[in-house]
């Protein structure tokens, strides 16, 4: 992997003026990612894992901080910015049955994107909506059916190939596998590895999960309550945990070996998500953190690198 | 086909089954589905969302049925009034509460009889369905139109704006509309205008209120957020997207709401509040009709004939719609 920097994203806030205040759905998040890699970003639901892919894609605009795109500023409020930056950066949703137009036929959903960028002319992009579908494992007759035609997998499938359509370098993957069933899961992962290589794409993958997150990606970054409070590549995040948080995501791995699973020590978590409207203080993870200490209640741990290419945002290293 | 029915009845009688050493390997099972090469010929062909809509609704012969006979209704409220013999008013006292086919000695044939005026019935039951179609497809179009400015903009803005306008509905909808339509005959002369003043007053809520709902379930939808990221412009975002899934339940609703202001004019002209006599509409007509329903039974059966089959065709016709614009019941 060379390490050419495609996205890097200092001190990005993303704050929703809700009715009981401002809500902090990503707080203060730097990191960066490079080309050709897949980024995995774990959390559990309502961490803002969504919201830092939509920022990152340009579709909602950062409170505060920088987001570079290939060296130049990403800034969707300029009028023709968000366009060009829609033809490089691409998402593909959780769920399957929401993310498509239920009253388009697949071959129109796809072609959209060349439609709305003015890519080929009308017959030639009715083959590459050809193209598309076998290349994402469905095939032409599919084109003139309807969303609802489809199992979730397939549904996948044809928002892939919406996205790999207009030919984006970039892909937000916003938990592409979380509704589907595990037996399809692999065929998603599978599908998408095999296309990161045949097209040098470049991923930002979200997940709930370490496990599936483990397998795909070279970088994993922990998100909780809108912070990144962890980010070291894969094998050293699983061989040398150092967050708290990221252990408790650890250990709900399951192990494939019994004996190992039962004598394996859990880290159960107690306690409640502080609400993202009233932020604690202190580190954002005191509350429920096994190893907290005072100083945690009352002071916020910065992201330090422990070793090079290992952030951690902990007081305890 | 009978050589068919033969092998499923075979397969029923327990002395023809299979011998105990038929073996079947994998071999013995051949893929007869269609094969790679004949792909092309069964393709669908490429359909708009609209074309596919249309075919269906064309397939569904009870929708189609409907359509004719409002249609038919349409031309007739149109054409008779226009050539008939006689006007809306127009007495024959020589010849009152006439049955149906009556041909008068001086030559007037009533297609419909006369009522106790000696006034054509058939002029005046075209000339109230005229003016009941007239009233309800006005108030209709009115409360669309109202409705789904208010609550497109309700659901599109949100937040306060939101809260304000949808609790300025809530104000609406506890007035009851008799009292509306009461207050409104005060002030203004009491006929046409004013009914469909005092109806859309109180009646677009009911559009606003399912238009705010879309609008604000839509601008969350994931695909909408597909479609803005792809770059769409908040044009395009609009006409082929919102718009589409907006307009098949707001074209349901419309088919929906005729019937029930149909029959509202004919509860208001029923009575007394409506239309003023001597200007015919269905509820007029039919409060006429009860009071010779004894002797004279067609003069009430006759435009209770029209406001029922009008309102079971409008009703038919909308659930044929929502059918066909619903493509996840397409068959
Ligand atoms: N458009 C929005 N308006 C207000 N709050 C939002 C919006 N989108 C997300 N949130 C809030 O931001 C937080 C993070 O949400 P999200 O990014 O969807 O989490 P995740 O994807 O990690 O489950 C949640 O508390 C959610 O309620
Ligand atoms: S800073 Fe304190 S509370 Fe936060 S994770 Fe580390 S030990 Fe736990
Ligand atoms: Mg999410």
């Amino acid at each position: 992997m060379n390490a050419e920097k495609l996205l890097e994203v200092s001190a990005l806030c993303k704050y929703f003026h809700v009715s009981g205040g401002t809500l902090k759905a990503v707080d203060d998040v730097s990191f960066d990612i490079f080309r050709g890699e897949t980024f995995g970003l774990v959390g559990e639901s309502g961490c803002g894992k969504s919201t830092l892919g939509r920022v990152l894609m340009g579709i909602y605009g950062a409170t505060k901080g920088k987001i570079l795109y290939g060296g130049a500023e990403l800034n969707p409020n300029r009028p023709g910015a968000r366009f060009r930056y829609a033809k490089k950066a691409q998402i593909i949703f959780q769920d399957p049955y929401a993310s498509l137009d239920p009253r388009m036929t697949v071959g129109s959903i796809i072609a959209e994107g060349m439609i709305i960028h003015g890519m080929y002319d009308a017959r030639r992009r009715t083959e590459r909506v050809t193209e598309l579908l076998e290349m994402v494992g469905l095939n032409r007759e599919h084109a003139n059916r309807f969303p609802h035609e489809f199992s979730g997998g397939q549904r996948q499938r044809i928002g892939i190939a919406r996205a790999l359509a207009i030919e984006p370098e970039f892909i937000v993957c916003d938990e592409p596998i979380s509704a589907l069933d595990v037996s399809i899961q692999s065929q998603i992962i599978n599908l998408l590895h095999d296309l990161q290589e045949r097209l040098n794409l470049t991923y930002l993958f979200i997940a709930h999960d370490l496990n599936v997150v483990k397998y795909i990606s070279s970088r994993i970054g922990v998100m909780y309550l809108g912070h990144l409070v962890e980010l070291a590549s894969s094998e050293e995040l699983y061989a040398r945990t150092l967050h708290p948080y990221s252990n408790a995501l650890l250990s709900a791995v399951p192990i494939p070996d019994p004996r190992a699973e039962r004598e394996k020590r859990r880290t159960i978590l107690t306690g409640d998500v502080p609400s993202p409207i009233h932020t604690p203080p202190g580190c954002p993870f005191a509350s429920r953190c096994p190893s907290a200490c005072g100083r945690c209640h009352a002071e916020k741990p910065d992201l330090r690198e422990v070793t090079p290419g290992h952030l951690v945002a902990c007081h305890l290293t | 086909m009978s050589n068919a029915k033969n092998a499923a009845k075979a397969a029923f009688e327990p002395e023809k089954t299979l011998p105990a050493d038929c073996d079947l390997g994998a071999e013995a099972f051949a893929h007869v589905g269609p094969d790679a090469e004949r792909r092309d010929e069964i393709v669908r062909p490429s359909i708009s969302y609209w074309r596919d809509a249309m075919r269906r609704l064309m397939q569904n012969k009870v929708a189609v049925a409907c359509m004719v006979f409002l249609v038919v209704l349409v031309l007739f409220a149109l054409i008779v009034p226009l050539v008939s013999p006689y006007t809306m008013s127009e007495q024959h006292l020589t010849h009152p509460n006439k049955p149906m086919f009556f041909r008068a000695e001086d030559g007037h044939l009533h297609v419909f009889g006369t009522d106790d005026l000696g006034r054509d019935l058939f002029m005046r039951l075209w000339l109230g369905t005229r003016t009941s179609l007239y009233i309800a497809v006005s108030v209709v179009v009115i409360n669309l139109l109202i409705g789904v400015i208010y609550g497109a903009l309700a659901g599109y803005f949100g937040g306060w704006i939101d809260n304000i306008m949808m609790r300025f509905i809530e104000i609406i909808i506890g007035i009851p509309y008799l009292i509306i339509v009461i207050l409104l005959s005060m002030i203004m002369k009491s006929g046409v205008t004013s009914l469909i003043i005092a109806y859309a007053i109180v009646g677009w809520v009911g559009s606003a209120r399912l238009t705010r709902g879309q609008v604000l379930s839509l601008r969350t939808q994931e695909f909408i957020i597909a479609a803005h990221a792809l770059g769409s412009s908040p044009w395009r975002l609009i006409t082929r997207h919102i718009v589409p899934n907006l307009l098949s339940v707001l074209i349901v609703n419309l088919t929906l709401a005729i019937p029930s202001a149909i029959f509202t004019e004919a509860f208001l002209s029923y009575i007394g509040m409506g239309v003023p006599l001597p200007h015919p509409s269905l509820g007029n007509l039919a409060q006429e009709g009860t009071l010779r329903f004894m002797f004279y039974p067609q003069q009430l059966l006759l435009p209770a004939v029209v406001i029922s089959l009008t309102m079971l065709s409008f009703n038919m016709l909308g659930d044929g719609l929502r059918d066909a614009l619903d493509p996840r019941l397409r068959t």
